[in-house]
């Protein structure tokens, strides 16, 4: 019952996060944004450097 | 002789006499703003009655009677706007107006780790304008953009998603850009809702073996009607006139495919040759489909006893 109930903590505060971190992720991006210039932002090769970074 | 005193004002064998001089004085008071609600709102409204009626380019209009309205039955473009954004309304209102009931009942709880934390952040979007964000959006979305990357990254697509230029995947850009500027917005009012709801009712049902969900069921949701039906009326109105998404993300293209009637309704006055009367037709079109999506809702809704 208790193993249940820690699984389910532990779930609802992994929806919470993957939930907090889409609502700021644009405004890190935003941020991203302020110190590149737009056309290295549209550059894929920018992004996969940016998704290495992250994860 | 019967005497009644309704509301201030004294009735007296048929005569209605003002025997408060408080109620002259508060009158006074309610003057200015009788005044100022005639002349911007109901004037406005009359005003734009009567141009919609009328028909011509720029300021040479002629009364036409009905026929704006007549030509809204055979104008493909209205009826793509209108479909776009009735589905928006079908389809967004729902998963934002669960998504944010789901959340907030479970920030409700008092035992939650950084519960500041995950409000703020959710909440977080709302603070932002309407053309910034669509504009991250946008470039987030973009054919060669961060989703894009991340997605093929882990594996989840093999070439992009053309999120701008693919009529269907562009509904589901301006779906996920609503749901993300807006979910926060309605959970605060959720969230204020339970947080009124007294603790001794959720401690009886504790005591009656009720679980977590069956408290949910039984006693936050029903506690709370009258704020999901604010909140729905609410999405539902602002739905009906998205405008700041459609244009900034998709402009509504590809081919009107997301083109909403708000911005149908701009185009008609700013980019196309301006036709005042027709937009206004259109503009009282979309007041009708909020009064009775509201009045529908209020009664399916609201309580059966008033």
């Amino acid at each position: 019952m208790n193993k249940k109930i820690n699984f389910l903590n532990i779930l609802k505060y992994i929806f919470l996060a993957i939930l907090s971190f889409v609502s700021i992720f644009p405004f890190i991006w935003m941020i991203i944004a302020t110190t590149n210039k737009s056309v290295e932002l549209q550059k894929e090769l920018c992004c996969q450097e940016l998704i290495s970074f992250k994860i | 002789m019967a005497n009644f005193y309704i509301g201030g004002v004294h009735l007296k064998s048929g005569k209605i006499t003002m025997n408060d001089k408080l109620n002259k004085k508060s009158m006074l008071f309610i003057i200015p703003s009788i005044i100022l609600i005639t002349a911007f709102v109901f004037y406005p409204m009359g005003q734009a009655f009567i141009t919609s009626l009328q028909s011509g380019m720029g300021n040479n209009l002629n009364f036409v009677g009905i026929d704006n309205y007549k030509r809204l039955l055979t104008d493909t473009t209205f009826k793509k706007a209108l479909f776009n954004t009735v589905l928006y309304l079908i389809i967004q209102v729902p998963i934002m107006t669960i998504l944010a009931l789901i959340i907030s009942a479970l920030l409700n709880d008092k035992k939650l780790k950084a519960r500041s934390f995950f409000r703020t952040s959710i909440f977080l979007p709302c603070v932002t304008s309407l053309v910034a964000y669509s504009i991250i959006f946008k470039s987030l979305f973009a054919t060669d953009g961060f989703v894009n990357a991340f997605l093929m990254k882990i594996n989840l697509i093999s070439e992009p998603i053309t999120w701008i230029t693919h009529p269907i995947w562009a509904r589901v850009l301006i779906i996920l850009a609503i749901t993300w500027r807006w979910t926060g917005y309605n959970m605060v009012f959720y969230l204020a809702g339970m947080q009124s709801i007294d603790d001794s009712i959720y401690e009886a049902a504790e005591i009656d073996g009720a679980n977590g969900f069956t408290k949910f069921r039984t006693i936050t949701l029903p506690l709370l009607k009258p704020i999901i039906l604010f909140t729905t009326i609410n999405s539902t109105i602002g739905t009906l006139q998205l405008f700041d998404e459609t244009v900034n993300i998709t402009n509504g293209g590809p081919a009107n495919s997301t083109i909403t009637i708000s911005q149908y309704i701009y185009n008609l006055l700013f980019k196309y040759s301006p036709n005042f009367g027709y937009a206004a037709a259109i503009s009282y079109v979309i007041v009708l489909i909020i009064v009775v999506l509201s009045f529908i809702q209020l009664k399916a809704g609201g309580d059966k006893d008033e």
